[in-house]
C-alpha cells in the first residue's frame, strides 16, 4: 500500500514541480501564477490606491506633486514642462505599462516575440509597411536640443523610472500570462505610437478600390461607383446651404471587365497593406462640434467631441490634468505612450479631433532588375539602388521565425505583390514634430493661436475643432496634404518609373478645408468631405463615407438655438438617424405597397412595423431590426456584380457608399437593380425592395420567432463588446446593451467593437466646466476598481464632471485617494 | 498537540519561506520535514496541512488590505473555474505539493535508515 503511495507522490511531485517550472501547453507555469504573494494573486495588491507616498525620481527639476481623484485620474501639478512630463510618464506606466508596450510592439512588429508564430502575420505587415522604419528615421532626425527630444526623454524616464520600482504585486498581470517582462522603455517608443495611429487612421486604400471593382464592372463603372465626392454633401465648411445637398451622380451601368488591373493585384496590394475592403464607415469615425455663445442657452461657446476608435481593455485613452506653475493648466486625454494631452481643454480654449480620412498615401509600380529578390529600381531610365535593410522576427523564448531583407525606394517601402512590386508613399512616413505640436497646442490661449499651433501638424490628417473663452468656434483639417502633379488626383496606382509622378509639395495652409467664426453660429465633423467640390475642387481625397452623422449633428444644432451643456450630452447618444429618414420613405412608398400584392403576406407584416417606426435605434424597438435586415438584403441584392466569381468567400470586393445606393434609389430602371443571379428576368428598384423586406421579414421569423415574441428588439441585436488587449474573455466585458445603430452619433455596428472611445463636453464660460467619460477606468490592472468603473455610465449616455483645480490644495479631500509626492535624487 | 505543532511550526515556514524566496520553498520544505521527519507515519499529512495554511493564510492577509473580489471573478472566468474553485486550487496546490515531497523524502529517508529504528 505505501509503495503506491510513494509511485502517487512521484507522480504528482513531478506533475507539479513540472507545471511550475515549464507550464503546461500554452499556459504559464502554475507555482509562479498561484504563488499568492508573487503571483497572479499579487494584483490586487498592486491595485488598491497608494495613499499619501514620497517617490525619488532622480533627475527631476523640483519636487512635483500628484493628487489622484477619486476617478483615479492623476493632477500633475510641476514646477516646468520637463518635470510634468517626467512624472506623466510615471503615473501613466503604473497605471498601463502592458498596453504602452503592446502597442509598441504592434507597430514595431515584434509580437510574435510575445506571442509566437501566430503573430508573425501581423509582424511582417508592420514591418513591410514602415510603420518602425518610419518612427526609427524621425527619431534619428531629431536635434538633440530640440524640445520634442527632450519631451521624449523626460516622459521614457519617468516610464522607466517606473518600470525599475516594479514589484511582484506592481508587475502587470498581462505580464505573468505571457511569462513575459517588461522591455525598457526608450523615448522612440512614442513615435512608434504615432506610426501606429497612423495605420489606423490614415491607412486608406483609395487606390485599390477602383481596382478591385474595375476588374469586375469596368474602369467607368467603378469610377461612378466610388465617385470622387460624396454625392450627399453636408460638409464639414458651411456652404451656404443650411440641410444636405445632392451632386449629380453619375451612374454608368456595368461594363466589360478592366483587364489593365486584375483584381488578385488589388486584394494582394489590400492585403498587404493591412486593409480589408471598406465597409461600414463607422468602425474608425468619430464626431465633433462646438456651438458659439449667440446659440446657447448660457451664453458661452460649447465644444463636445466624441472620437470613434476601438473599444478596448484598457482603454485606448488615459484622463489626466497637468498643471504647470504659470505657464500650462491642461486637462483631458491623452495616449498611453504620448506626453501631454491630446483632447482637452485648458483655462482659456477646449479642442477635440475626428479623422478627416484625406487621401495622403500613393503607391507606385516599380520596375526592378530582379523581381524574386530586388536590389535596384528603375527611375527615369537610370538604375537606383534600393535601400536593403535585413530584419529578423523573433518568436517566444527569442527563437528566429524568419529572416527577411525589408527594401525601401526613395518614396518609401516596397511592398511584393504577385511578381511585382509596388512602393508606397504615406505621410506618416515624413519627419515631423508633431510631439511639439502637441506639447504647444495644449497651451493656446486662443482660437488663433491654436490654429497656428497646428500649421504644422504632420500626420494623420485631423479635422480639429476648437472653442474659446472669447466666444469663437473654428474648425479646420489640419496635417500635411500632399500635392501631386498632373490632375492631382491621388486615388490610382501611379507609374513609379517617372520622378514626375512623385508628389511635388504640401498644400499651403492657407488652402486647408477650415472655417472660423461662422455665420452660422455652429460647426461640425463627421468624418464627410470636408468641402463642397462645387466651392472647391482641390483634390483631398475620394470615396469619402456618408454624411449620416454629420447631416443628423447639423439638424439637431440648427433646431436648437439655446444649446446647454446637457443638451450637447444629450446629442452623443441621440438614437435618431439622418440614414434612416434617407432610407426608410423608399420602402414605404406608394409605388411599393400598391404594386406589392396583397398576399405577400411577408412584405405587409414588415410593412406595418416600419410604418410604426420613428425612425430611433431605441433597445425596445423591433424596427431597427427589420430595417437593417431589409437594407442588408438590399444591399445583397443589389450589388451582386461586386462579387468576385472567381473567389471562394463569395464576398463582395468593395460596397460602394450608401449615399451612392441613395442616388441609385432615385433611379428605378437603372441596370444595377437587375439581379445577374436571375437571367431571363429583369429586376427593377421596387421589386428589390419589396424583395427584400420580405425575405427580412421571413429570415428574422425563422431564426427569432414572431416579431412581438421579444427577441426582434433592438436589445437583443446590438451589444459593445469591449475585448482586453489580449482578447481575453475573462478580461473582457462584452454584451453591454446600446442604443444606437448604424450611423448614429454614438454608431453601433458589426461585432459591437468600435464606438465613441471617448466621449467629452466643454463649457467655455467665466470658468471652464467640463465633462467626460470613456468606455473603461484609468487602471490597466484588472484587480482595480478603476478597471472598467465607468463603462455603466458610458453605457447609459451619462458624463463625469471633469475635476480642473488651479493648485493641489483647491481639491476637496474627500475627491482624493492618493496623494504623490515627487522629489528629486541624486543619480 | 504536537501534531498541529508540526503542522503551524510547518506553515509557518513555507509562508515564510514564499514570501522571502517564492513557491519552490513548498516543496523543499516538505523534502526537509519528509526528511527530519521519517519517524512519523502523519509527517506528510502534517506538512501538507501546514502548506495550506501557509497558503491559505497568506491569501486571507492579502484579502485583508486589498479586496480580492474583482480579481477572483475574473481569474475564475480565466481558469474554467468557480471563484471558490479558483481558492480551493490555490490552496490546494501547495498542499498536494508538501504532501508529494515530504512523502518521497520520508521514503528515502527510512531507506537509509537501520532497518531496526524503521518504524
Amino acid at each position: 500500500m505505501s509503495r503506491i503511495a510513494d509511485g502517487i507522490a512521484a507522480v504528482i511531485l513531478t506533475i507539479l514541480v513540472g507545471t511550475s517550472v515549464r507550464g503546461l501547453g500554452g499556459l504559464p507555469p502554475v507555482g509562479p501564477l498561484l504563488d499568492p504573494i508573487h503571483g497572479v494573486w499579487a494584483t490586487a495588491a498592486g491595485a488598491q490606491p497608494l495613499g499619501k507616498r514620497s517617490v525619488l525620481l532622480g533627475g527631476l527639476g523640483a519636487p512635483v506633486q500628484v493628487r489622484v481623484d477619486r476617478r483615479g485620474v492623476p493632477h500633475v501639478f510641476a514646477q516646468s514642462y520637463h518635470d510634468a512630463v517626467y512624472v506623466m510618464g510615471y503615473v501613466v506606466a503604473r497605471d498601463r505599462l502592458f498596453q504602452m508596450e503592446a502597442q509598441t510592439r504592434a507597430a514595431a512588429g515584434r509580437l510574435a516575440e510575445w506571442a509566437g508564430r501566430p503573430a508573425l502575420a501581423a509582424d511582417r505587415q508592420s514591418r513591410a509597411i514602415g510603420l518602425g522604419w518610419a518612427a526609427e528615421r524621425k527619431w534619428s532626425e531629431l536635434d538633440t536640443t530640440s524640445s520634442t527630444y527632450q519631451t521624449l526623454v523626460a516622459y521614457s524616464q519617468g516610464v522607466n523610472a517606473w518600470i525599475d520600482q516594479l514589484t511582484p504585486a506592481t508587475l502587470p498581470l498581462e505580464y505573468r500570462l505571457l511569462q513575459a517582462t517588461p522591455i525598457r522603455w526608450e523615448p522612440k517608443y512614442t513615435l512608434y505610437f504615432y506610426s501606429e495611429m497612423g495605420r489606423t487612421l490614415a491607412l486608406n486604400n483609395l487606390d485599390v478600390v477602383r481596382g478591385r471593382v474595375g476588374a469586375l464592372v469596368g474602369k467607368d463603372a467603378a469610377e461612378g461607383l466610388f465617385p470622387l465626392h460624396a454625392p450627399l454633401q453636408q460638409p464639414i465648411v458651411p456652404n451656404g446651404h443650411p440641410t444636405s445637398t445632392r451632386l449629380p451622380v453619375s451612374l454608368p451601368p456595368p461594363g466589360v471587365p478592366d483587364a489593365s488591373v486584375g483584381h488578385s493585384f488589388a486584394d494582394q496590394l489590400g492585403v498587404l497593406a493591412g486593409r480589408e475592403p471598406p465597409g461600414n464607415a463607422d468602425r474608425i469615425g468619430s464626431n465633433n462640434w462646438a456651438v458659439a455663445p449667440e446659440r446657447t442657452k448660457g451664453g458661452y461657446a460649447l465644444l463636445a467631441g466624441d472620437p470613434h476608435l476601438e473599444l478596448t481593455l484598457p482603454s485606448i485613452w488615459y484622463e489626466i490634468h497637468l498643471n504647470v506653475q504659470d505657464s500650462l493648466d491642461v486637462a483631458g486625454v491623452s495616449f498611453p505612450g504620448s506626453p501631454g494631452v491630446i483632447i482637452g481643454f485648458n483655462r482659456e480654449i477646449a479642442w477635440s479631433f475626428t479623422n478627416t480620412g484625406g487621401d495622403v498615401i500613393d503607391y507606385y509600380r516599380e520596375t526592378v532588375d530582379d523581381e524574386g529578390a530586388p536590389t535596384r529600381y528603375l527611375l527615369d531610365g537610370e538604375w537606383r539602388d534600393l535601400t536593403l535593410t535585413p530584419t529578423v522576427f523573433r518568436g517566444r523564448g527569442g527563437g528566429i521565425l524568419l529572416q527577411d531583407t525589408l527594401r525601401y525606394t526613395h518614396r518609401g517601402p516596397l511592398l511584393p505583390v504577385g511578381e511585382e512590386w509596388y512602393s508606397m508613399r504615406w505621410t506618416v512616413h515624413d519627419p515631423s514634430h508633431d510631439t511639439d505640436v502637441f506639447a504647444q497646442m495644449q497651451g493656446a490661449h486662443s482660437v488663433d493661436e491654436w490654429l497656428t499651433v497646428m500649421e504644422h501638424f504632420v500626420a494623420p490628417t485631423q479635422n480639429g475643432i476648437v472653442a474659446d473663452r472669447q466666444g469663437t468656434i473654428a474648425i479646420r483639417s489640419s496635417g500635411s496634404w500632399p500635392v501631386r502633379p498632373g490632375d492631382g488626383r491621388g486615388d490610382r496606382i501611379f507609374d513609379g518609373s517617372r520622378s514626375a509622378n512623385d508628389w511635388v509639395g504640401r498644400l499651403p495652409v492657407e488652402r486647408y478645408p477650415g472655417v472660423r467664426a461662422p455665420a452660422q453660429g455652429y460647426l461640425a465633423s463627421a468624418n464627410q468631405e470636408p468641402v463642397d467640390p462645387r466651392r472647391d475642387s482641390t483634390y483631398l481625397g475620394a470615396n469619402w463615407p456618408s454624411p449620416w452623422r454629420a447631416i443628423r449633428i447639423n439638424t439637431l444644432l440648427r433646431s436648437d438655438s439655446a444649446v446647454t451643456p446637457d443638451a450637447m450630452r444629450r446629442f452623443q447618444t441621440d438614437p435618431g438617424s439622418a440614414r434612416v429618414h434617407a432610407f426608410l420613405p423608399f420602402f414605404l412608398r406608394d409605388s411599393i405597397t400598391q404594386v406589392a400584392s396583397a398576399e405577400d403576406s411577408l412584405f405587409r407584416r414588415g410593412l406595418s412595423i416600419l410604418q410604426e417606426w420613428d425612425g430611433t435605434y431605441r433597445g425596445q424597438g423591433i424596427a431597427p431590426l427589420l430595417f437593417e435586415t431589409a437594407l442588408g438584403e438590399l444591399t445583397n441584392r443589389l450589388w451582386d456584380e461586386l462579387i468576385d466569381p472567381g473567389g471562394s468567400s463569395g464576398r463582395r470586393v468593395a460596397t460602394p457608399s450608401e449615399a451612392v445606393l441613395l442616388a441609385l434609389l432615385d433611379l428605378p430602371a437603372s441596370p444595377w437593380w437587375d439581379d445577374s443571379r436571375t437571367p431571363g428576368v429583369q429586376e427593377d428598384r421596387d421589386e428589390l425592395l419589396i424583395e427584400s423586406l420580405s425575405a427580412a421579414y421571413l429570415r428574422l421569423l425563422t431564426s427569432r420567432g414572431a416579431p412581438r415574441d421579444g427577441r426582434w428588439r433592438w436589445s437583443e441585436v446590438r451589444f459593445a463588446n469591449i475585448m482586453h488587449l489580449l482578447r481575453l474573455p475573462a478580461l473582457s466585458r462584452r454584451g453591454i446593451a446600446v442604443e444606437g445603430g448604424p450611423s448614429t452619433l454614438s454608431p453601433s455596428s458589426g461585432r459591437g467593437q468600435f464606438g465613441a472611445s471617448w466621449r467629452m463636453v466643454v463649457e467655455l464660460g467665466p470658468v471652464v466646466r467640463a465633462w467626460g467619460t470613456y468606455p473603461g477606468g484609468q487602471s490597466g490592472n484588472p484587480a482595480s476598481r478603476w478597471y472598467d468603473d465607468r463603462i455603466t455610465q458610458w453605457q447609459q449616455g451619462q458624463l463625469d464632471t471633469l475635476l480642473f483645480p488651479r493648485a493641489a490644495d483647491d481639491l476637496s479631500p474627500t475627491e482624493v485617494v492618493s496623494t504623490l509626492i515627487f522629489e528629486g535624487a541624486s543619480r | 498537540m504536537r501534531r498541529l505543532t508540526w503542522s503551524v511550526g510547518l506553515g509557518l515556514l513555507v509562508a515564510v519561506g514564499t514570501a522571502g524566496l517564492g513557491w519552490w520553498t513548498v516543496p523543499i520544505v516538505g523534502l526537509g520535514a519528509g526528511w527530519l521527519g521519517r519517524r512519523r507515519k502523519d509527517i506528510a499529512l502534517l506538512t501538507a496541512l501546514g502548506a495550506g495554511l501557509a497558503w491559505g493564510g497568506l491569501l486571507a492577509g492579502l484579502a485583508w488590505h486589498a479586496p480580492l473580489g474583482p480579481l477572483l471573478g475574473r481569474l475564475a472566468m480565466l481558469f474554467a473555474l468557480p471563484a471558490a474553485g479558483v481558492v480551493g486550487l490555490t490552496v490546494l496546490f501547495p498542499m498536494l505539493l508538501a504532501w508529494s515531497a515530504a512523502t518521497l523524502a520520508r521514503r528515502i529517508g527510512q531507506w537509509t535508515m537501520p532497518a531496526a529504528s524503521q518504524s
